[in-house]
């Protein structure tokens, strides 16, 4: 295994004031996590979990308030511009909606062809229209001569998807952070576009930041889960360990959330081992920032300092003080 | 033992566009029993959505009901004028939870004055009474009467949808039509409200049409599941039926394939290659037939909706 990561957060904090400063929202919160080369990482949690601010910092579309991001051992947080610009080639993003992220009114070609062009790759005209062939076909939008002159609106969600995917490629990326790629694009083909990711993923030995609210495609999907609370991590750990052997009472809440396709539930309530709501990032409660909503928390939880991560097992860590009773 | 509240029969909408009719609904027929809820599935353009506005009468234009009866409770409301259907039917017997409605909440109003104008539209009613009624349904789906004060934003995702289905129970209706009333929403925010739809299900005495493309959902919620293809019924059945194995229309098998299950390893998830046909000019035959792994020489004739068992129908030469 290579000593050192691709990636590598530290402590990261992202903190937004409003109101003139008077309301601090901490939408990340002190969270670090380390990305392997060819690793799938997949960042869960529900809205408001600061996991796409963390996407965000990761591509430095956002400074942080606090931390710092190594890329292959050197700090991103402190680059100057042009080692920016050069990690800007090679960490690239992949959005929620395909369609607002392309311009309406280019065709497929100059969709591809724009970064080629912001990033000075390809020395003529024919060199670029060839690697715009090269990334369409790697994402199998074939054959590529039925779709490089149509507009964004001609495509289907998941063809949009795969032109969204063939944009980054085209860059020759090493880290592609993938924000809810699938989650508007039809059950029947998320899996088929999942598929083409990973593959394209294998192939080059890429490394990605999953970011996610669907646990089940994420199991499938990734290597390692991150399950993020409120700014912070709460456990992280193998795909299966986080699914079969969740330690923190939020992951096991939202693992016990998800249903599955078979009968017999019908009219039956389930009990939801948790209580309410997210509480806002603007208002962090005290003490174990998921206390109020935890079925297990002691007056300890309520008042004694936030629990970090603590092992559970080989690889697998949890931020809970009561992991082991519970 | 069968006591349908709505019967539809032969039911067609069409979208009448600058390049022709789009068959969002074509020739469907089936019934909801009191006290059942009907899981209505497929993928996205599949007429789901189209068909539970057709239930209401209340086709988005450019569309028409240009085929077909539905009875509600007895009542054939598409021989109706609309003052009528707006005045005795819609949201008195029968009412809709939009997909999205939570998100067509009026930011410059608060909860309460928007309920309060939706109440009046429909029923003049004294403002202690309304107050009373608006408090009395949110209580009902859970929420903290308190909520009639604030504004939209003030929030969550979950508190709007739950909201929006307060709404729709306004007037007490005896059958609700939820379109895809949790998909926007977090997993553990989705269970909650199908909770809460369970529980007023049952303390309402409501049947409920659900409507999703998520397997997973449908069978939290629903008795029987009525799977539609390109504007048609393929398969009905009830759940224990489809789950249990007897799923027999191959696009009901492939859509219960590419339902991600957490708790079972697999190393390549299902999917359905290709994509719906294009209700501009549906293909002759078999509407699946161009995405279907067992189709054979038959299949350029059209299957008919035909009862494979007691209450298990499908639209497949294969079922026979």
């Amino acid at each position: 295994m290579p000593a050192q990561p691709v990636l590598s957060v530290k402590d990261l904090s992202m903190h937004f004031t409003a109101r003139r400063g008077r309301h601090v929202i901490r939408a990340v919160d002190g969270v670090s996590f380390e990305i392997r080369r060819g690793e799938i990482l997949g960042l869960i949690g529900e809205s408001g979990s600061g996991k796409t601010t963390t996407g965000r910092l990761v591509v430095k579309l956002l400074s942080p308030t606090a931390g710092e991001i190594l890329f292959e051992g050197r700090s991103i947080t402190r680059a100057g511009r042009a080692e920016t610009a050069a990690y800007r080639r090679r960490a690239q993003m992949i959005f929620q909606d395909p369609y607002a992220s392309m311009n309406p009114r280019f065709r497929i070609r100059d969709v591809l062809r724009e970064p080629l062009i912001i990033h000075r790759m390809g020395s003529n005209r024919s060199e670029r229209e060839e690697m715009v062939r090269a990334a369409l076909s790697e994402v199998k939008l074939v054959p590529v001569e039925d779709y490089l002159d149509r507009f964004p609106h001609m495509l289907s969600g998941g063809q949009r998807q795969r032109v969204a995917t063939a944009r980054t490629l085209i860059l020759s990326p090493t880290l592609l952070v993938a924000d809810e790629p699938v989650s508007m694009i039809d059950l029947s083909t998320r899996a088929e576009i999942l598929s083409m990711m990973r593959e394209v993923q294998r192939a080059r030995a890429l490394s990605y930041l999953y970011i996610t609210h669907d646990i089940s495609t994420a199991r499938f999907f990734t290597d390692r889960l991150a399950v993020m609370y409120l700014g912070r991590i709460v456990e992280v750990g193998t795909a299966d360990d986080i699914v079969d052997r969740p330690a923190h009472p939020y992951t096991r809440a939202l693992i016990s959330a998800v249903s599955e396709p078979s009968p017999g539930r019908v009219g039956t309530l389930r009990e939801l081992p948790i209580r309410g709501e997210i509480p806002s990032a603007a208002a962090i409660p005290r003490g174990c920032r998921f206390h109020p909503r935890c079925i297990f928390a002691t007056d300890e939880c309520r008042t004694a300092p936030e629990p970090g991560l603590v092992p559970v097992g080989p690889g697998h860590q949890a931020a809970c003080r009561r992991w082991k009773e519970i | 033992m069968a006591d349908p509240v709505v019967v539809v029969r032969n039911l067609s909408l069409h979208y009448f566009t600058r390049r022709g009719p789009v068959r969002a609904v074509d020739d469907v027929s089936f019934e909801l029993q009191r006290g059942e809820t009907l899981g209505l599935v497929g993928e996205s353009g599949c007429g789901k959505t189209s068909l539970g506005t057709a239930l209401l009468a209340m086709p988005a234009p450019p569309g028409r009901i240009v085929a077909g009866r539905v009875m509600v409770e007895g009542v054939d409301i598409l021989s109706l004028a609309d003052e009528q259907v707006r005045r005795q039917v819609r949201w008195e017997r029968i009412s809709i939870v939009f997909q999205g409605a939570m998100n067509s909440l009026t930011p410059v109003l608060t909860i309460g004055r928007q309920m309060n104008e939706t109440l009046q539209r429909h029923r003049k009613t004294p403002a202690a009474e309304a107050r009373r009624i608006i408090e009395g349904s949110l209580r009902m789906v859970g929420l903290p009467p308190d909520v009639a004060g604030r504004y939209p934003h003030e929030l969550s995702g979950g508190m709007k949808q739950r909201v929006v289905i307060a709404m729709a129970l306004f007037l007490e209706p005896r059958v609700v039509v939820l379109d895809e009333p949790t998909t926007a929403l977090d997993v553990i925010v989705q269970a909650q409200i199908l909770n809460t739809i369970k529980q007023l299900k049952k303390t309402l005495d409501l049947s409920l049409i659900f409507i999703t493309h998520d397997l997973a959902t449908e069978a939290e919620v629903a008795d029987r599941v009525l799977v539609m293809y390109a504007g048609r019924v393929a398969e009905t059945a009830s759940n224990e039926a489809i789950f249990g194995g007897g799923a027999c229309h191959p696009y009901t098998k492939m859509l219960l394939a590419a339902t991600p299950r957490l708790r079972e390893k697999v190393s390549e998830l299902a999917f359905i290659p290709g994509s719906p046909p294009d209700l501009l000019a549906p293909p002759a035959g078999c509407r699946f037939r161009p995405r279907c792994p067992v189709a054979f020489d038959k299949c350029g004739a059209e299957p008919p909706l035909s009862e494979i068992a007691p209450g298990h129908m499908a639209a497949c030469w294969r079922c026979r």
